[in-house]
C-alpha cells in the first residue's frame, strides 16, 4: 500500500514527505473518504540529513494525545539511534574483515575472564592445541599480539561488551 | 515550534488531488505494487524493519492507549510493516 498523495490524496505521510517534518492530520483533513475516520501521526526518520522513512501512528476515531505524540517521537528517536549503531558495527565488522566465527568468540570471552588454555579447552570440551589454533585466529583477524590487545580492540569494535566477560 | 497541522500546505495538496483525478471514494486502494518490488523494499530495509518489530513490543508496554496502529513507511510512501498495539 501507498500513502502517497497521487495514490490516496491529501494525508499527514504524504504532506510529511512533501515538508520533511512531523505531521498530525485530522479526518477532515483527508481527501479520500477511505481515511475519514483516521488520526494519522507521522514522524520523518532522518539519517545523516536524509529522510530514510517514516514512522507512523494511526487511531481510529479518537485524537492523538500528547503523551501518545511524545512516545511516537522518543520511539522514532529510538528507532533511528539503533540503526546507527547497527550500521555502525556491521561496517566496523565487514569493513576491517575482522569476521570472527561463534567459537572464536567463546574463547576469546574465556580468554577475557582470564582463564588458561588447559581450563578452556576443558570447557569447551577441545584439545588445547584446537585452543592454541583458535588464538592464532584471532590475533591475526583482529592484527594483535597478545589476549589484552585482541579483548581491548573486540570492545572498541563493540564486537564484545564487558558484560560478556566472568570476572 | 513546528506547525503539527500545515492548512495551506493541506489545502494546496487538495488541489493537486482534483487535478491528479485521485477518487476521493474509492473503498478499495489501487496501490499499482506489485509484490516483487514490495520484497525489494522489504529487503532493503531488513535492519529498520527487525528494529520496528523490536521496538513494537517497547510502544505497546509503554502506551496505556491501547486501540492504534504503528507503521512503518520507506521514504517512497510504501508500506513496509504494522503493529497493532492492543486490539
Amino acid at each position: 500500500m501507498s500513502f502517497s498523495e497521487k495514490t490516496i490524496g491529501t494525508n499527514a505521510i504524504s504532506l510529511a514527505m512533501k515538508l520533511g517534518q512531523v505531521v498530525y492530520t485530522l479526518p477532515q483533513h483527508h481527501y479520500s473518504e477511505l481515511l475519514k475516520d483516521l488520526f494519522i501521526y507521522c514522524v520523518p526518520l532522518y539519517v545523516n540529513d536524509d529522510v530514510i522513512g517514516y514512522l507512523v501512528l494511526c487511531r481510529l476515531n479518537d485524537k492523538i494525545e500528547i503523551e501518545l505524540k511524545m512516545l511516537a517521537d522518543l520511539t522514532a528517536y529510538k528507532l533511528i539511534n539503533e540503526l546507527k549503531q547497527k550500521k555502525l558495527n556491521s561496517s566496523l565488522l565487514g569493513d576491517r574483515n575482522h569476521n570472527m566465527t561463534k567459537k572464536e568468540l567463546e574463547i576469546l570471552k574465556h580468554m577475557a575472564s582470564g582463564l588458561p588454555e588447559k581450563v578452556i579447552a576443558s570447557k569447551l570440551n577441545i584439545s588445547i592445541n584446537t585452543v592454541k589454533y583458535h588464538k592464532k585466529l584471532i590475533f591475526k583477524k583482529l592484527e594483535v599480539e597478545c589476549t589484552a590487545q585482541a579483548v581491548i580492540k573486540c570492545m572498541k569494535l563493540n564486537i564484545m561488551s564487558i558484560s560478556d566477560i566472568d570476572c | 515550534m513546528t506547525n503539527l497541522q500545515p492548512v495551506d500546505e493541506i489545502i494546496a495538496s487538495w488541489r493537486r488531488c482534483i487535478n491528479y483525478g485521485v477518487d476521493k471514494s474509492a473503498n478499495v486502494i489501487n496501490t499499482g505494487i506489485n509484490e516483487v518490488v514490495l520484497q525489494k523494499e522489504l529487503s532493503k530495509n531488513k535492519i529498520l524493519g527487525s528494529i520496528f518489530d523490536e521496538i513494537g513490543g517497547d510502544f505497546e508496554e509503554l502506551s496505556s492507549v491501547k486501540n492504534v496502529v504503528l507503521l512503518l513507511i520507506n521514504s517512497e510512501g510504501l508500506l513496509l510493516k504494522k503493529n497493532a498495539v492492543g486490539n
